[in-house]
């Protein structure tokens, strides 16, 4: 059963249509790399499959158990966040709030849990350290790490490298792929085509309204909206 | 030094000067508590607004001539605080023009309102009184001070319950909504009790000088420290302190107690700069 | 924890304020149960507002008070009625008191002392609250 399967989606905002007729599944243990042109829909998806949006019309169904509450997510950062005066194990920890429903405080599992996902991603040694005086890289990691604490099934990600120097880049697909080899299904929207082909296993191509593609990353080269896109991306690096 | 301790003791044989400090204490602890969120999340010229609103259900309240004016403002702050914070992101009107706009407002009727409608001889000191707060802390009833330490309970005890809770919606409110924490339920909790936090504020220094007490002990407190935790606890002890500063300065120095705390404030902010700033150096 | 332990102690200095010293209960030297004279002016302001607003609990309590002295004549009565002003630092704000004196009264503005009970008294069908001084002196 998958994981996640959406029917006949139709997105939008203002009255205004971005997205229509999407149809994908999602697999437990896929890596599904969203891609597309500015203001083609992606973000709108994302925040939709997350439920902070409701889609104009169409269904989304969770399957496998996969509870709403079971998603982590990667945001992009806001203006707020990267001024803000936490400690990165408190920014670790906020990730597991959604077990602790009326409880006012983490229990030992949770501190646990969220000092291991610190250490599978490298960061133990900056735990107490400020939030704001971390390089970017290191910021990522610490809201993956965040995102982990929410989730062990499913990861958003949204644009994880942006604004990351092309080193830190690496690092972080690296990581992302070895949560997914891991277990962890990853979907993530990406503005860096070369990388998706790399460790992507399905990819969804959305633009013009209409979805372009949505199959494996294999047979994308072989599609015409694949080609057209990995040569004008080629085009512009 | 002596003829201020003297003066400072006479002053404290007076229930209403023992009353204005232990209100003025309990103000300050609540208004930073919620000051660090206030002020990142950008909403630190909420106090002013909502003081301002504040000002006009407390002109109305005096017009009609309610008993206490806490019955009729209170509920009339909270329901604009819970308007303005909850409509944040998706208004229509944005947020900063809706502040202005209730803020304003709220203002202009007040004063209106009491122009028309208030028989007191000196109105323009009632107006200055109300905004400045010069005397409103000087002259609490042991009903007051009972009300003000109950809700002071109340604010501390939500901020307790909720510490984790307020923390991450201010961090993040999407990636809290996104992992199933009901952001919407714990930012209008924030709502009311900033709103009743207002409230209190606007008894100690008036509503013009209640931004300052949200969100001047944060700033400081902000210079220094680098975790949650800490900026919030030692936001709490900077506002208190110069809380109780700021009032036995203006008993000995025959000073407007609201601006006076607001001044030690001031200068608390500009220390706390200065050692952050060294330990800056230091530190390399 | 320590949160909670500052939040503590905070109300409980809050509510020893409160209900510890509350020396009111004894009659200080020299017969005078409320010495505004010797306050701040914001202090003094407030607490003749406090006392006016609650005049029932101050009655036949001697209050001493420094202002300034003011005079006006009122038609309805007929006869001259005297106030001390007392007004706080920024001048935003001032509170009168009506008193009577037996002795001689001063000049407009001068400041004074006075020292008095607290009575009521009942003028063209109201009831007003004065002072019945027991001592005046006017500050040269």
């Amino acid at each position: 059963m998958p994981l996640l399967s959406c029917q006949n989606l139709i997105l939008g905002y203002d009255g205004k249509t971005v997205v229509s007729n999407l149809s994908f599944t999602v697999n437990a243990g896929d890596y599904l790399c969203i891609v597309g042109d500015n203001g083609s829909g992606k973000s709108t998806l994302m925040k939709t499959l997350l439920h902070l949006k409701t889609p104009m019309s169409g269904e989304i169904q969770m399957g496998d158990g996969l509870l709403p509450e079971e998603i982590g997510y990667l945001p992009q950062q806001t203006v707020v966040q990267k001024d803000f005066p936490a400690s990165v194990r408190e920014v670790v920890r906020s990730g597991c709030l959604n077990r602790c429903g009326i409880r006012p405080y983490f229990n030992k599992a949770e501190k646990r849990a969220a000092d291991e996902n610190m250490e599978r991603l490298g960061i133990s040694n900056l735990a107490k350290r400020c939030y704001r005086e971390l390089s970017g890289g290191q910021q990522q990691r610490v809201l993956l790490a965040r995102a982990l604490c929410a989730t062990r099934k499913l990861l958003l990600l949204d644009e994880p490298v942006a604004g990351l120097d092309p080193n830190a880049s690496a690092d972080l697909y690296a990581l992302i792929k070895d949560l997914n080899d891991g277990g962890t299904t990853v979907i993530m929207i990406s503005h860096d085509i070369t990388a998706s082909m790399k460790h992507a296993s399905h990819i969804l191509h959305i633009g013009e309204q209409n979805p372009l593609y949505f199959g494996t990353a294999g047979g994308y080269t072989e599609s015409e909206a694949g080609r057209r896109y990995i040569r004008s991306e080629g085009e512009q690096t | 030094m002596t003829e201020m301790l003297d003066k400072l003791a006479a002053s404290f044989q007076f229930p209403i000067v023992r009353y204005a400090m232990a209100v003025g204490v309990l103000t300050a602890l609540c208004s930073s508590l919620l000051g660090v969120t206030l002020v990142l999340k950008r909403f630190s010229f909420i106090g002013d607004g909502l003081a301002h609103v504040a000002f006009g259900a407390t002109a109305i309240a005096t017009a009609v001539k309610l008993s206490n004016n806490v019955f009729l403002v209170l509920p009339i702050t909270i329901l604009c605080a819970i308007l303005l914070l909850r409509t944040g992101q998706n208004a229509k009107i944005k947020g900063d023009a809706a502040i202005a706009m209730i803020s304003v407002g709220a203002l202009a009727i007040g004063y209106l309102v009491m122009n028309i409608f208030s028989k007191a001889s000196n109105l323009a000191g009632d107006v200055c009184a109300t905004l400045f707060g010069s005397v409103s802390i000087l002259t609490l009833s042991t009903t007051d001070v009972w009300l003000c330490i109950g809700l002071s309970v109340l604010v501390v005890a939500v901020f307790l319950l909720f510490y984790h809770k307020i923390f991450a919606v201010t961090f993040d409110e999407d990636f809290a909504t996104a992992t199933g924490t009901r952001a919407k339920l714990y930012n209008l909790i924030l709502a009311v009790v900033i709103a009743v936090i207002i409230v209190l504020a606007m008894n100690l220094v008036g509503s013009l000088l209640v931004s300052a007490l949200v969100v001047f002990p944060a700033l400081s407190a902000m210079r220094v420290f680098k975790n949650f935790k800490a900026v919030t606890i030692s936001s709490v002890i900077i506002s208190v302190v110069c809380a109780a500063f700021g009032i036995l300065i203006s008993i000995v120095a025959d000073t407007p107690v609201g601006a006076t705390i607001v001044a030690v404030d001031i200068a608390g902010f500009f220390l706390f700069s200065a050692a952050g700033l060294f330990t800056r150096r230091v530190a390399g | 924890m320590k949160r909670i332990l500052s939040v503590l102690v905070a109300i409980c200095l809050a509510g020893s304020l409160l209900s510890g010293c509350s020396g009111q209960g004894k009659k200080p030297a020299g017969g005078v149960d409320l010495d505004l004279s010797i306050l701040g002016s914001v202090v003094a302001y407030s607490q003749l507002v406090t006392i006016l607003q609650n005049s029932d609990d101050y009655l036949g309590k001697t209050i001493k008070i420094k202002g300034q002295y003011y005079s006006t004549y009122f038609e309805q009565t007929g006869l001259i009625h005297h106030f001390v002003m007392v007004g706080d630092e920024a001048s935003c704000c001032q509170q009168g008191l009506e008193f009577i004196w037996k002795g001689g009264y001063p000049e407009e503005e001068q400041t004074i002392d006075i020292t008095g009970v607290l009575e009521t008294y009942e003028a063209i069908g109201n009831i007003y609250v004065r002072l019945a001084l027991t001592e005046l002196t006017v500050h040269s």
